[in-house]
């Protein structure tokens, strides 16, 4: 039976990327204590908090979750198992989520990063494959005039992907690998061959769609907010508008793009573009 | 050997990005394997041989395996090479032979390979080489149903390795599913006149000139690239002639490919069920709808073609009404436009059935009133789901947009002049609503003269009653008030 109260709301998505190194995940987390320094993660929260206290009237459930995506494979980083491997499902009210996945309000940022350290063994090598996705869920129950309650819900998906030195590979959000010409040497991505000589609408192809597309698929287009902050390197090609351009694309042009330079000798320069 | 060396060097230069180069040297190898195994039959000698004590060396049949084997790779590796070069059909051959040899020399996993030959099936479709597409379809079902049947090592299969079984038969059900629909929608497309409607001139034509055919689609047939050992040929052969692989021409035939399609429909849906796989459930019932309109072509009598609409309507409205818009917004406007154009055609076809009796009853005018009205209903749903946030229509449409928004305009603009009644003040009430959508779209054509070459027939017809509909409301106007 359809719920009475469809909900409505809004989705935001924010969006790391750049190659490894660049500082993505300072970016997102920085130093968690210190108030100078915290990343789009901590700051979200103390926003939305303080935002919640200002309220009236109004009950608020806040959910948090952390997941990493490797390989195709989905990690739950703040569940105690983490071996498990996460399905992606979908709910025709409440759109794409994940089995099983946990969330939590509080302490959450520390048990996520240890978890994502834990079970690599060069930290650096993992996360640079690996995309990690931070959601803050933040419901408002308000009553209407009508004496009903109508809930509102509020989702803001704060995503570090992989190093986009490896975007190719890892097939970054609908764009084609266009660049690598290199032969794969094993007959197990003959799959992958045959996929991308597929290129018509009247077709299924088993598995184009990544796992992080489909995920962020709610938050991509439409009436989603985007932002996309993309940090260079001294040594990246800065200025790299056609990386910015594909993701852009398949973001559906709806991102806003913040160029963030990070730490070279000369450049602090910001560029909304 | 010189063989193994060269295939070497083709990965070497590959992955320098000289991928010309690359190309030269695997040609080499492919062309000295052919040139080899024409003059001699029997492998070289593997390099390692060189090395081994007399006793050690390779049985013969050991030898001619790792040769087939090298060869495999050097004509995967080709897949890629050709690929890269945009050479997309050489790539596509390719690929299909390395299958073919994968099952005939090297070791291949059942369903791994069952997926990627349903995968390259799909390429077939994109070309229309329906014989081709079919052989690989049917190769998958042959060979998936291997796995099933191999025991495993270990004999703990996990919940999650029988779901992912179930998952990948689905996957190439859904496969058969966009078979059934390309090849219904070719034929059709080689039988429509320049309304739509089906061209019994054409189909007398095309009948007679596949009584011709016949023979060479034989000889075509042999010189194809067929998987499999006997045996496995035997079982493919089997489930291809479960279902043609020439376009239908009558409704008969149509239907036999319909009811195969209709059959992966179930299939399919088992695993991906709505609560839990929404977009792959909608995609699949999508298909199933596009499945019973080009079945709707075939059909000669107007009720039965608009009892095949109506099933359309009964699976895509429930579903839609579940969705939530907000995560779900192309697929949403999707199902809108598809639910407002299956409306409007089953209209339509109401109208052509009452035209043809001496007087329209007033069962036949509710029904035909009820039609229109939900057709314009979704058409609106679907022109309300482009506004901003602000409840604001958009100044400009997007392109991909654009289309579909222009001709839902015009459908509505239609629909209310075909809503009949006898009261003179709804009729003019109807004209007007008629005339404001018309006169959109002229309005919005010059002001974006862009947008002209994406809705041409329409802006004409639309031009034509914005000039004509004014003169006939002055009319009724004057007839209504008595004075």
């Amino acid at each position: 039976m359809r719920s009475p109260r469809r909900r409505t709301g809004f989705n935001g998505t924010i969006l790391a990327y750049g190659q490894t190194g660049t500082g993505k995940t300072y970016t997102m987390q920085g130093a968690w204590a210190d108030p100078e320094k915290r990343g789009v993660i901590p700051s979200s929260f103390e926003h939305v908090f303080t935002h919640i206290s200002r309220s009236h009237n109004q009950q608020y459930l806040v959910r948090a979750s952390y997941l990493e995506i490797y390989q195709e494979e989905i990690r739950d980083l703040l569940a105690k198992d983490q071996s498990k491997k996460l399905e992606l499902k979908e709910n025709p009210e409440t759109g794409v989520y994940i089995k099983d996945l946990s969330s939590f309000v509080e302490h959450v940022m520390n048990l996520g990063s240890q978890a994502r350290a834990v079970g690599s063994t060069n930290m650096n090598e993992h996360s640079s494959r690996s995309h990690a996705i931070f959601a803050i869920t933040v419901e408002c129950s308000q009553a209407g005039p009508d004496g009903e309650d109508h809930i509102r819900v509020g989702k803001l998906n704060l995503v570090d992907l992989a190093g986009s030195e490896r975007q190719s590979k890892m097939g970054g959000p609908g764009e084609r690998p266009k660049e690598a010409s290199k032969i794969n040497l094993s007959l197990s991505a003959l799959g992958n061959v045959i996929s991308a000589l597929v290129d018509g609408k009247s077709t299924h192809v088993p598995y184009r769609d990544s796992k992080l597309t489909r995920l962020l698929q709610d938050s991509l287009g439409g009436n989603a907010k985007t932002l996309m902050v993309a940090t260079l390197g001294p040594a990246s090609h800065s200025r790299d508008s056609k990386l910015t351009r594909l993701l852009q694309d398949s973001l559906g042009g709806n991102a806003k793009t913040l160029m963030v330079a990070t730490l070279g000798p000369a450049s602090h320069s910001y560029e909304e573009s | 050997s010189f063989f193994l060396h060269l295939n070497n060097l083709g990965i070497l230069w590959s992955e320098r990005g000289e991928i010309k180069t690359a190309q030269t040297y695997l040609e080499s190898a492919e062309a000295l394997y052919n040139q080899y195994m024409k003059e001699n039959g029997n492998p070289p000698l593997d390099p390692n041989e060189h090395f081994m004590a007399e006793e050690e060396t390779l049985a013969d049949q050991e030898r001619s395996k790792r040769f087939e084997k090298a060869y495999t790779h050097t004509l995967y590796y080709l897949a890629q090479v050709y690929q890269h070069l945009e050479m997309i059909e050489k790539a596509a051959q390719y690929c299909h032979t390395t299958l073919k040899r994968q099952l005939e020399y090297s070791g291949y996993y059942p369903v791994e390979w069952a997926l990627n030959a349903a995968t390259l099936s799909q390429y077939y479709l994109t070309k229309q080489c329906f014989m081709e597409s079919r052989h690989c379809l049917a190769a998958a079902n042959v060979i998936f149903s291997q796995a099933g049947q191999v025991p495993s090592a270990e004999d703990n299969e996990t919940e999650q390795d029988q779901q992912d079984l179930r998952q990948r038969k689905a996957e190439i059900a859904r496969c058969w599913i966009k078979y059934c629909l390309t090849l219904l929608q070719s034929a059709r497309k080689s039988l429509e006149d320049n309304i739509g409607e089906l061209d019994p001139d054409r189909q007398s034509e095309l009948k007679a000139q596949r009584k011709k055919e016949e023979d060479e689609k034989e000889k075509g047939r042999k010189k194809a690239v067929l998987f499999g050992t006997s045996d496995l040929c035997d079982s493919i052969l089997a489930t291809e002639e479960k279902v043609s692989c020439i376009c239908p021409l009558d409704f008969q035939e149509a239907r036999e490919v319909f009811l195969v399609g209709q059959n992966y429909v179930h299939e399919a849906k088992e695993f991906f069920q709505f609560d839990g796989y929404v977009t792959d459930h909608i995609e699949i019932v999508q298909d199933h709808s596009a499945l019973f309109k080009v079945l709707a072509f075939f059909e000669e009598d107007y009720e039965r073609r608009c009892k095949m609409h109506k099933r359309r309507i009964d699976m895509l409205e429930p579903m839609y009404v579940d969705l939530n818009p907000q995560f779900y917004l192309l697929i949403s406007r999707q199902l809108q436009f598809e639910l407002a154009d299956t409306y409007y055609e089953m209209m339509d076809l109401k109208v052509a059935i009452g035209n043809r009796l001496e007087e329209l009853d007033s069962h036949t005018i509710k029904k035909i009133n009820s039609l229109a009205q939900l057709a314009v209903k979704y058409y609106e749903l679907f022109l309300d789901s482009l506004r901003n946030p602000d409840k604001i229509f958009p100044e400009k449409l997007e392109d991909d947009v654009l289309r579909p928004a222009m001709v839902a305009k015009f459908h509505i603009a239609r629909l209310y002049g075909k809503l009949i009644t006898s009261d003179g003040k709804k009729q003019l009430e109807n004209m007007q609503s008629s005339l404001e959508y018309y006169t959109f779209l002229v309005d919005y054509c010059e002001k974006h003269p862009e947008a002209v070459q994406a809705i041409e027939t329409e802006l004409e017809l639309s031009k034509e009653m914005v000039g004509l509909l004014p003169t006939r409301m002055e009319r009724l106007k004057a007839k209504l008030s008595p004075f």
